[in-house]
């Protein structure tokens, strides 16, 4: 992103000259995204204007996921005070920017916000891909249900999160089920953007805990990170957040990045004994680490759905696998996988707790 | 007249030693004293008796002049005082009295800017003149009030700036300021002011609710949250007080503690239209369609035009997908009030959703712009600046 400003600019920060000023990220001038097509002989291409996602935006997070569940992956971006940008994949090699008419790109006021880490995932189980865009202080966080037609309604203030995160300034976020019980919750690195908000505004803190949102049956967030243990009540600079089971005991870790500061490693030892399945892909036509494979299983309790990304949030990457929690069920009954070589392929009657190692078959008809 | 001969008392009152301890002298001469007080008694005739004395001896004793020009005004001989109070300002143009006295001619005469004009500069030749000081404050929030009137906002703020120059410690003046201040969206200097007010008067109710408004300009919600609290403290029957503090609650997103002060607000004035729309926004944000849709039928039985109405009506066919219908009322949303961003959004979705792409882009395009306004509104330099600085400004940032 290219930014100009200079210590007479009243907008940028204190304007005291010597003195570090912040600018209003209104003033930066917007860049378009770079897209990098692998040509398969060691060499990249940026390719952005080729393929139609040479829109200008302030990009910060990227999310994948198939949205309106026609086989091709779409890109999501979160925007800093620009509309957030939703790139349709057409399936010919071009995408097309939908933000606005979906309804994905601004609040419900119809407002900008800041935009920076996303997450792409279905929440509420309905097997639609929904989104989260986390956002400064006094904006609240974003999310937005996919209505399976190819629109998005602005839920935050239905679900409970407009209200929790309203004082809150969020980077890294991810849709993750920390307790097994069948419903993706959040997670969220929070700080403010500035080190002298208090000073303006007392109520806003530039350091933060993070944030821990439980998912209640896909109809509500509540905001649990008191409850959640000591890590959530340190106050850092968080920004990126990538989750993924580290110890393989089938309970999601997450690891918060900070700006000057180590990485936190966030070890779930979440008691229960809510049942899970962790499903490692590897793509044989497919890509290899089979990136943009969406996975539907099923239980007596119902349905989830999943993409298969490391991708979302804000300047992370996270576990690859991909993980269900699965309540009191102690089978899975299917689960399908569509792989992005067009493959469908079918395993029925898993036992639950355990690592599945899925390697795509040639063979499976498409 | 009775301005001039207050400043008259004044004179007398103010600098005795100049009138009676002093050596006479020849600006100063003995008569001029009496002939200030028969002028401060109403004997018009002695008073010119005695002034005449002086003028015999020295026909140019600028004191003397002075004096004669206030009894021509007493007679109502205005443009004979007008004459003699600028020959007295050609001859001694450093003496504050005689800008006093044509300021406050001026001043009678209607003409205000000439007033204000002879009293500044009376004022800059003896700042502490309370002669000067008062009639000026009063004639600037008196010129400020007509201007409001015209709905010159920045006029108004224009007097009120100089007034505050004069009278810097007035929680009236600070007051007015903050009310123009406040409808000009100036809202940091519209706290400062109400604050000012608020060291001398903390309980003024009045002064809390503005300050209040000023700190939701400022988007400081919590500390608005405060103020509303205690205006309702101190006004429990005020409906506006009750709507107010609603509105903060919901920007917290405190809906049941939202809704209460709505309904509250209904109680205390059933006839009300906003707080019925509050509510239909609660429950509209909160899913609950059919309610939402109750309340802003309310509303429109009292207000049929109501744009927020019409545009939460809108949203909820918007969200049930009837789209036709929809918009139906997002127009007529549009035709009460096409200022409204969050209506030409919601137009714009549901003209994408038949297929209309080109007026849905034009609705987007519209509400982006107004959004732009609105942030270049709130980036304008919110500490208001005198016109010699606002202008030297722009010599530097053109």
């Amino acid at each position: 992103m290219l930014m100009e400003w200079d210590f007479q600019d009243v907008n940028c920060g204190e304007h005291k000259e010597g003195s570090r000023a912040y600018c209003q990220s209104d003033l930066f001038k917007p860049a378009t995204p770079l897209v990098y097509h692998n040509e398969g002989n060691g060499k990249f291409k940026e390719v952005s204007a080729n393929v139609g996602m040479n829109k200008p935006g302030k990009g910060l997070g990227v999310a994948v996921a198939d949205y309106d569940r026609d086989g091709w992956m779409d890109i999501l971006i979160a925007n800093d005070a620009v509309p957030q940008s939703l790139f349709h994949n057409k399936g010919d090699g071009t995408f097309e920017e939908i933000g606005m008419i979906s309804g994905l790109a601004l609040d419900g006021s119809g407002a900008t916000y800041s935009g920076m880490g996303v997450d792409f995932e279905d929440y509420n189980n309905d097997g639609w891909p929904d989104v989260v865009i986390t956002d400064l202080a006094n904006q609240k966080y974003a999310l937005y249900v996919n209505g399976g037609d190819g629109s998005f309604s602005y839920s935050a203030t239905m679900t409970g999160i407009a209200g929790a995160t309203l004082l809150h300034s969020g980077w890294g976020v991810k849709f993750f089920d920390f307790d097994n019980d069948g419903w993706k919750d959040i997670v969220v690195a929070q700080a403010h953007v500035m080190d002298t908000i208090e000073t303006s505004e007392p109520h806003l803190h530039y350091r933060e805990p993070p944030l821990l949102l439980h998912n209640v049956a896909g109809k509500k967030f509540v905001d649990v990170s008191r409850a959640s243990g000591k890590a959530f009540e340190e106050r850092w600079v968080g920004r990126g957040v990538a989750t993924g089971d580290l110890n393989n005991d089938g309970k999601i870790d997450v690891i918060v990045a900070s700006n000057d500061g180590p990485a936190w490693i966030l070890l779930n030892e979440t008691p229960g004994g809510n049942h899970w399945i962790t499903l490692d892909l590897e793509g044989v036509k497919s890509n290899r680490d089979a990136i943009g494979a969406n996975i539907e299983i099923s239980t007596k309790g119902g349905s989830q759905f999943a993409t298969v990304t490391t991708g979302g949030s804000y300047q992370s990457s996270s576990d690859r696998r991909v993980h269900f929690g699965l309540g009191s069920e102690s089978t899975v009954e299917r689960i399908e996988v569509h792989w992005p070589s067009g493959i469908t392929q079918i395993l029925t009657n898993i036992l639950a707790d355990r690592k599945v190692k899925i390697r795509e078959q040639a063979g499976a008809p498409k | 007249m009775i301005l001039l001969v207050l400043a008259c008392a004044t004179i007398l009152a103010a600098d005795p030693s100049a009138w009676a301890q002093s050596p006479a002298t020849s600006e100063n001469p003995p008569h001029l004293r009496s002939a200030a007080q028969f002028l401060v008694q109403g004997d018009l005739k002695h008073a010119e008796d005695d002034v005449q004395l002086v003028l015999a001896d020295d026909p140019e004793n600028y004191r003397a002049l002075n004096l004669l020009g206030i009894i021509r005004a007493q007679q109502s001989r205005r443009e004979d005082a007008k004459a003699l109070f600028e020959k007295v300002i050609r001859v001694k143009p450093q003496y504050a009295g005689a800008h006093v006295s044509l300021g406050l001619l001026y001043y009678e005469m209607g003409h205000a800017d000439q007033a204000i004009s002879e009293l500044e500069s009376a004022l800059e030749i003896e700042p502490g003149r309370e002669d000067a000081s008062k009639p000026l404050v009063q004639l600037l929030r008196e010129q400020a009030r007509a201007a409001l009137k015209r709905k010159d906002l920045e006029k108004s703020l224009s007097y009120l700036m100089r007034a505050k120059k004069v009278a810097s410690n007035d929680p009236e003046l600070e007051y007015e300021f903050g009310i123009v201040a406040l409808r000009m969206s100036l809202y940091e200097d519209a706290r400062l002011a109400f604050e000012q007010v608020l060291t001398s008067r903390p309980a003024d109710a009045n002064s809390i609710y503005a300050l209040g408004r000023a700190q939701m300009g400022l988007g400081k919600i919590p500390a608005t949250r405060e103020l509303f609290e205690r205006y309702v403290q101190l006004r429990p029957r005020d409906p506006t007080g009750h709507f107010g503090l609603g509105l903060v609650l919901r920007m917290l997103e405190m809906t049941e503690e939202a809704r209460s002060e709505f309904q509250r607000s209904i109680e205390l004035q059933p006839d009300q239209t906003e707080a019925y729309v509050q509510l239909g926004f609660l429950d509209l944000d909160g899913g609950e369609l059919d309610r939402s849709a109750s309340r802003f039928q309310s509303a429109l039985e009292r207000a049929p035009q109501n744009a927020g109405a019409l545009l939460g009506l809108g949203r909820i066919r918007f969200q049930r997908k009837d789209y036709s219908k929809a918009l139906d009322f997002l127009l007529a949303a549009l035709a009460a009030d096409s200022s409204i961003r969050e209506v030409h959004y919601y137009l714009g979705l549901t003209y994408a959703r038949i297929g209309k792409s080109r007026e849905s882009a034009e609705q987007m395009e519209i509400a982006s712009q107004l959004e732009r306004e609105d942030l270049d509104r709130h980036r304008i330099i919110l500490k208001l600046l005198d016109p010699v600085d606002a202008h030297a400004l722009e010599k530097a940032n053109p």
